[in-house]
């Protein structure tokens, strides 16, 4: 029971441990995709590096237990200083207050300030497995260690994603996990047959300090010292995280400025004045009688007072965080508490997405208030099947607003081809789109011609009628952001691009491709070009080399040498491919599907482990009969893993398509998750077995297949081929695994 | 209104013409401009000296900027007559407020900078590599010549910085001055001294970003030294042609209150007090995404540091519909320009003069 509590906490602390710095973080390098890929694949290679190291260099020890207690105490010391050092990144790598990272940038320091901490976490993996099997283990060690730990993972994301972040800021939870894993390094001390003099007393002295810290105002102290270095400048009065992300808000000469994830959003009480009232004023003065409005996103600070300037009965104003929304209530500005205060708005706490789906409500205009689909969640305000949802909510003459960065200077290449996108995307569903190129280009998308007829004299009619005071916009404005000369500059900016822009699709999100092409261009122009490289990646070029890489090592296998022994070790790298695969992509189409409601999210990720830890402790308490029979399983599940991934698109389609009830379909979304959680985890204890020997090597495999798959499915397949062709990539992958695995591994005999 | 679509669809046309002639990134043209400034060195190198850098440049390299490349010994502006970025718009959006208001320039731009500024606006054209950017083809003759059928009152030489296409605008300014055109430079100006006598002799207004009064800032934010942007300053005004200074404040970077008085001190003292100086709100730009938009208090603040220290024509700008985006009568205090944006809505201005109490106000009007 204790081995299995000593299990629970490893596995709790490494996702704790994990998800807090990736906060972190994610507010240092102004989070989009890309950062959220480095800073989880850094991760898992360094836990990966980690527990192969540690499953060399101990791999004959005799105290096992002493030297895991020695790491555990280093992860619990190595933890808090992590945190600290996440949010003194800018200082340690020369970089300026307020400036984003490069990728070079981003991969180099977050791979160095994880190394202290998951490579340690990595080596307790293997230690843990040494443990069990220096006791009461065998074969099945690995499967046991690897279902406990993934229990004890699927219960640390739990509670502290629903418990703990809301209630602690981060040091006082950093603090008290360091607290309870210097805790069980005496509880792993005293059931060690030869247990280290001086560490277990040290070890319960240093947990009863650091549960003071974690407990006391010192807590407090460091986390706000650490906040102020980090925002140095400025003065923070919030910085809090929810389920959602990271709120900061920052308080300058009378100047509110509220930071989602380290980007301003909203900024009162002036805002970015030319941003809110082209987008309201063009879009509500393109409408004859605006009388009912939704706002997705961005409203609070300046789109709402816009709006509310027009003949508005109703606006519906949908904001996902609630944070933001109370810390806009808690720090209140003439603007945002006019606008949030106003009768005639309603505010929802709710995905965009899911209240346009949910609400039977008709509009004359939805604007979309968020700046850019600057990553997958926000994109699904931007793709066909919502542009097609959000159509089916206007009325009769309505028209759908949204804005992007553009520019009346030069339009860089892969922002061309972000514009060229949606505009393609929003034509090919709108019977009109009619573009207002600026700076920030407009587009307003209706089914009604009137808008391709709106000249600067009716617009600037409407804004006399109606009594409008502007700072920004006017008669003249008007007039100049309409003129001819902005249209062909336009036109002449996409044309070159539109055959390479495509259609942003739910299944297919292009506009996030060329909005990471974009920010790559600006932070990194080595990247830039090789994202560039990576869209000209196609399903059968990959399928191509994948067919040809399988041959060459089947023939290497024959001819030169043989892979007997890394056939395994490869399948279970790619089934930790496919697994983060599987687990982007059904929280993706869950998304995508129904909405973004967080808790569901959690609920499909715990399933996915929950499978996973489940069918590894299934399959590893099933004592083993014959290594023939062990190999058939395990060659079976390859099959199962590649009839799984082809399956995969066709079941998201008949998802999307499905006449049968939500609740059904979600409940099909579950089984899902348990199907591919389980396949992927009841591979290991198969592969421990097979390998006959430790299991420190293969779940570093595992952990790179993840790596790769996080990395690449999220930041290439996905965007660039979509859904459905990244899963069927895994399936591509899984069958020359299963190529491999059927034609080297011999049936009998060691690997 | 009728005045305005005229305007409109001439743009248009005018444009249209243009714009055919535009150039996909990736397409290559010969050079057709050696430099004016720059120093043959031993063994094919050349040494640049448009600007404080003074690269020395090695055969078949480019400089700094990125556009000025040695050819067999020999530098040339690859972007001469190559323009990434031509438009017709309010001389207001530059800022020029004492120049000519209200009229419409046209402006153009090459790609390429000798600065690195961590919040350029423009880093898709000031940092881009001139093969991968997509560019027009625009002799000088085409550009004055479309500038005067567009009825544009000047051409203005801006977005990115034009020292690197010193050449390309120099032609320019002066064909466009026997065709009675204005010209105007919207410059960081870091620029040796000599090529910038020359230039004075060509063009008519200047507006230099004076982007911090420190040494520090320029170094960590821009690459760049303070020194010579204030030289620049000091010749402009020696010069007599028109001056405006522009400071981007932004926070916690280059608003120190002590640094911003500074700043003021020493543009009344070497610039004379009637230099217009505008201090524009900061937006998260480029690379500084995590910095929040100035407030505007804070640039109140700085304009009344502006004011006390004697300076007579202070602005606050990107701020639409604020009362200091107005010109006021530093005599009589009363709004002699009105703004809204980047348009002008009222000019009371009398043959430059206050027609209140007949002070004589500084410009080109």
């Amino acid at each position: 029971m204790t081995f299995i509590a000593v299990l629970l906490v490893l596995g709790a602390s490494g996702l704790v441990g994990q998800i807090l710095l990736l906060r972190e973080l994610l507010v240092v390098f102004s989070g989009n995709e890309l950062s959220i890929g480095i800073v989880l694949g850094n991760w898992l290679v360094l836990e990966a590096l980690g527990c192969f190291l540690a499953g060399r260099i101990w791999a004959r020890s005799e105290r096992p237990a002493l030297a895991f207690a020695v790491c555990q105490a280093f992860f619990a010391a190595a933890l808090p200083a992590a945190l600290y050092a996440a949010r003194m990144l800018r200082d340690l790598c020369g970089v300026a207050q307020g400036e984003g990272f490069g990728v070079a940038a981003m991969l180099v320091s977050s791979l160095l300030l994880l190394a202290c901490v998951s490579a340690p976490h990595g080596a307790l993996f293997a230690l843990a497995c040494r443990m069990r099997l220096s006791g009461r283990g065998g074969p099945g060690a690995g499967g046991f260690v690897y279902g406990w730990e993934t229990l004890g993972t699927l219960a640390g994301g739990l509670i502290l994603t629903f418990l703990l972040i809301p209630r602690f800021h981060s040091f006082r939870i950093v603090l008290a996990l360091s607290s309870l894993n210097l805790l069980f390094c005496l509880v792993v001390l005293s059931g060690a047959a030869r247990p280290g003099r001086s560490l277990g007393p040290a070890c319960g002295l240093g947990a009863l300090a650091v549960a003071a810290l974690a407990f006391g105002p010192a807590a407090d102290s460091v986390h706000w010292r650490s906040v102020r270095r980090q925002w140095t400048g400025h003065e923070v009065v919030l910085y809090e995280n929810s389920v959602y992300g990271n709120v900061t808000v920052l308080q300058d000469a009378g100047q509110f400025t509220f930071l989602a994830d380290g980007v301003p959003v909203v900024t009162a009480p002036v805002p970015d004045l030319e941003f809110v009232e082209e987008l309201a004023h063009f879009a509500l003065l393109a409408h004859p009688n605006p009388r009912e409005v939704l706002v997705l996103s961005g409203g609070a600070g300046g789109l709402l007072r816009e709006t509310l300037k027009h003949p508005a009965a109703r606006v519906d104003y949908a904001e996902l965080d609630p944070l933001l929304l109370a810390a806009l209530a808690r720090f209140p500005t003439p603007l945002t508490e006019s606008e949030l205060k106003d009768p005639r708005v309603v505010v929802h706490e709710v995905d965009g997405r899911l209240l346009v789906k949910t609400s039977q409500r008709r509009y004359d205009v939805i604007l979309i208030g968020a700046p850019r689909p600057s990553n997958l969640a926000v994109n699904r305000l931007f793709t066909r099947e919502f542009f097609a949802l959000a159509r089916s909510r206007l009325k009769a003459g309505g028209l759908l607003a949204f804005s992007l960065p553009g520019s009346t200077a030069f339009m860089e290449k892969n922002l061309a081809r972000l514009n060229s996108c949606l505009l393609q995307t929003a034509a090919g569903v709108f019977g009109h789109v009619r573009p207002i190129p600026g700076d920030r280009n407009l587009f307003l998308a209706s089914d009604s011609d009137a808008i391709v007829r709106l000249d600067a004299g009716v617009l600037a009619r409407r804004l006399r009628e109606r009594r409008i005071r502007t700072g920004f916009v006017g008669g003249e404005q008007l007039a100049f952001r309409l003129e001819d000369q902005w249209t062909r500059m336009l036109r002449d900016f996409l044309a070159p691009v539109r055959a390479e822009a495509g259609i942003n699709r739910d299944f297919s999100p292009r506009a996030v491709l060329h909005d990471l092409a974009n920010w790559n261009a600006m932070f990194s122009p080595p990247a830039a070009r090789l994202s560039a490289w990576a869209e000209a990646l196609t399903l059968p070029r990959l399928a191509a080399f994948l067919a040809a890489l399988t041959l060459a090592l089947l023939v290497f296998h024959f001819r030169v040498r043989s892979l007997s022994g890394a056939a395994v070790p490869a399948a279970i790298a790619a089934t930790g491919f496919g697994g983060m695969v599987y687990n982007i992509s059904l929280t993706f189409a869950f998304q995508a599907l129904y909405g973004y409601v967080y808790l569901w999210i959690g609920l499909l990720v715990s399933v996915f482990m929950a499978g996973a830890a489940g069918a590894s402790l299934w399959v590893g308490s099933v004592p083993p009969v014959t290594r023939v029979s062990t190999r058939r399983a395990f060659i079976a599940l390859e099959v199962a893993l590649v009839l799984f991934s082809a399956a995969l698109p066709m079941t998201f389609h008949w998802l999307a398509r499905s006449p049968l009830a939500d609740r059904l379909l979600q409940g099909a979304f579950l089984v899902l998750c348990l199907m591919s959680g389980g396949l992927t985890g009841a591979q290991f204890p198969l592969a421990c077995r097979l390998r006959d020997c430790g299991p420190a090597g293969l779940y570093s495999c595992d952990l790179l297949g993840g790596w790769l798959g996080g990395i690449v499915g999220g930041a290439v397949l996905l965007p660039v081929l979509g859904l459905e062709a990244a899963c069927l990539c895994v399936a591509l992958l899984k069958l020359c695994s299963l190529a491999l695995t059927a034609l080297a591994v011999p049936p009998e005999g060691a690997a | 209104m009728r005045r305005g679509l005229l305007r409109a669809a001439g743009t248009a046309l005018l444009l249209a013409a243009v714009l055919v002639s535009w150039n996909r990134a990736g397409e290559k043209a010969p050079f057709t401009r050696e430099c004016m400034f720059y120093q043959k060195l031993p063994e094919g190198q050349v040494q640049c000296r448009i600007c404080p850098r003074q690269c020395v440049i090695a055969e078949g390299r480019r400089g700094f900027c990125g556009v000025r490349q040695n050819s067999g010994g020999r530098l040339y502006l690859v972007t001469y007559g190559k323009p990434c970025s031509v438009g017709v718009e309010p001389i207001e959006k530059a800022p020029f407020f004492h120049f000519h208001p209200g009229h419409r320039r046209l402006v153009l731009a090459t790609v390429g900078c000798n600065l690195r500024c961590r919040f350029c606006q423009n880093w898709s054209i000031s940092q881009a590599v001139f093969e991968e950017a997509g560019h027009y083809e625009l002799s000088p003759e085409a550009v004055v010549e479309l500038a005067l059928k567009e009825k544009a009152y000047s051409i203005c030489f801006t977005f990115t910085e034009p020292v690197v296409y010193y050449e390309y605008m120099y032609d320019i300014a002066r064909l466009a001055r026997r065709r009675g055109l204005k010209t105007a430079v919207v410059s960081a100006g870091y620029i040796n001294p000599e090529p910038l006598q020359e230039l004075l002799k060509v063009v008519d207004a200047v507006k230099i970003d004076l982007k911090a009064f420190t040494e520090k800032f320029y170094e960590e934010m821009a690459a760049a030294d303070l020194e010579p942007v204030l030289n620049t300053i000091k010749a402009v005004k020696k010069s007599g042609r028109w001056l405006e200074i522009v400071n981007l404040v932004i926070p916690g970077r280059n608003d120190a209150p002590r640094d911003l008085e500074r700043m003021c001190r020493w543009i009344k003292d070497n610039a004379g007090p009637d230099v217009p100086v505008h201090f524009t709100r900061f937006f998260p730009s480029y690379r500084l995404t995590s910095v929040p938009p100035t407030p505007v208090e804070t640039l109140e603040r700085a304009y009344r540091t502006a004011r006390a220290a004697g300076l007579r024509y202070v602005y606050v700008g990107n701020v639409p519909g604020h009362a200091l985006e107005n010109t006021v009568c530093p005599k009589c205090g009363k709004t002699l320009i009105e703004r809204k944006g980047f348009q002008v809505v009222a000019d009371r201005l009398k043959n430059g003069r206050c027609p209140f109490c007949g002070e004589a106000i500084r410009g080109l009007w």
